[in-house]
């Protein structure tokens, strides 16, 4: 009677056994009960088997991270679906859930790059680059000075793209503190201009949360181009910061 | 979770992610677009985020993303991807086309017969004998028992035990 109570009350711990996750009282019992029930010794070995199968796999080729590419059997009432959805897409561009002004935040789209290649929305791409070779070949119609406002420098300059256009990101470092200031096509929308916003518009989205980096957007037309600056700083020293970037432009 | 905190996640733990990602739900390219979608989820706040990470609330964030991926409708239409890393690694390695198709061979029977295991089998298999967590962080993982965790991955190691027995060359 205590075997076969044993037996059902045992046989879920059966992995925990091969595990080695099982201890004390219960670890005596089973000891016990395998030594005597063929029908648990059978399901043990199976058990094994099983796990020796994954855990024997070579994961080697699992491991590699690989590009990877896809193909999508798609129907003919598939195409009739995705054009549906092509139009209600087109729709409703512009009441798409709000993303986090945090989308912007360079450094985390750097270590994308770095591990899969390619940027999380709303970054598609992002290339480290210089202001000698902006100068070079912008990517935009603007013309960057040979020289840096007083007390400026420039740490890094970035390319990056969006679904919608092309822009250019530069981290400053200005009074011991690090700020982007990111150029976008005039085209891309933005709705509040100089100012803390709570509610932007910035890479064509409106975006309701700022969280570690402020975003200033600063109404700066000049060569067809906006601004948009994102910084920890304060009011006042982005109006300075601005004051002496627009003086730097001009 | 800010930008930063996003990115050390990103550099610490990108792998992990994936690897468990790709053995749940069968390729790499659904697993990449799972795991940017957390990335992503981050960083615009929609996930709490615990103050100390945990490997077992990394492997739930991942399970639970897996589920949402699964029940999407683009997955529900039935647009299965195919994976193609064994065409990349032949490109990329300096290994015999003969070795690798062979390795890929193995590793995608497997993988088939992972994903022919329910999903509650399918993530203890995955989280005890890849990842190796103990049972104890499994079952935070899953939110469930010790027990039941011990149950699920006899009958799932059972199964795959079954599968594979006639399969051996």
């Amino acid at each position: 009677m205590k075997r076969i109570l044993d037996h059902f009350a045992l046989r879920r711990w059966l992995s925990a056994y091969l595990d080695s996750e099982l201890s004390g009282e219960r670890l005596k019992r089973m000891q016990a009960h395998l030594e005597v029930c063929p029908s648990c010794q059978l399901h043990l070995g199976e058990i094994r088997a099983g796990r020796e199968l994954v855990m024997n796999w070579n994961s080697g080729v699992e491991r590699q991270r690989t590009p990877s590419a896809r193909w999508h059997p798609f129907p003919r009432w598939g195409w009739i679906a995705a054009a549906a959805v092509a139009i209600v897409a087109v729709l409703a561009l512009r009441w798409w859930p709000l993303p986090s002004v945090q989308a912007m935040d360079v450094n985390f789209y750097a270590a994308q790059f770095r591990h899969a290649g390619y940027c999380v929305f709303p970054c598609t791409a992002l290339v480290d680059t210089t202001l000698d070779a902006l100068r070079a070949s912008p990517p935009l119609p603007l013309q960057y000075p040979e020289k840096l406002p007083p007390g400026m420098t420039i740490s890094r300059a970035i390319r990056y793209k969006t679904p919608r256009y092309e822009g250019v990101g530069l981290l400053f470092t200005s009074a011991g503190k690090d700020f982007w200031l990111f150029e976008q096509p005039q085209a891309a929308p933005l709705a509040t201009n100089g100012q803390p916003a709570e509610e932007v518009r910035i890479c064509g989205r409106r975006c309701t949360s700022i969280d570690c980096v402020q975003v200033h957007l600063v109404n700066w037309t000049k060569d067809g181009l906006r601004f948009v600056i994102a910084t920890d700083l304060g009011k006042n020293d982005v109006e300075s910061i601005v004051a002496s970037l627009r003086r730097w432009k001009q | 979770m800010c930008g930063p905190q996003v990115a050390a996640l990103n550099q610490a733990h990108h792998d992990v992610l994936f690897r468990f990602a790709r053995l749940f739900l069968g390729n790499p390219a659904d697993a990449e677009e799972v795991v940017q979608d957390i990335y992503v989820k981050l960083l615009e706040q929609r996930a709490a985020v615990p103050g100390d990470i945990t490997r077992p609330w990394l492997y739930r964030v991942v399970l639970n993303a897996c589920r949402d991926y699964r029940n999407s409708w683009w997955q529900r239409l039935g647009r299965g991807s195919v994976d193609m890393s064994a065409l990349a690694i032949l490109a990329d390695s300096g290994a015999t086309p003969e070795v690798v198709l062979l390795e890929q061979e193995r590793a995608a029977e497997l993988r088939r017969v992972l994903q022919q295991l329910p999903p509650r089998l399918r993530a203890p298999v995955i989280l005890r004998d890849v990842e190796g967590l103990s049972y104890e962080d499994i079952a935070l993982t899953l939110d469930c028992s010790i027990g039941t965790v011990s149950s699920r991955l006899n009958r799932g190691r059972t199964i795959l035990a079954r599968t594979f027995r006639g399969k051996k060359p």
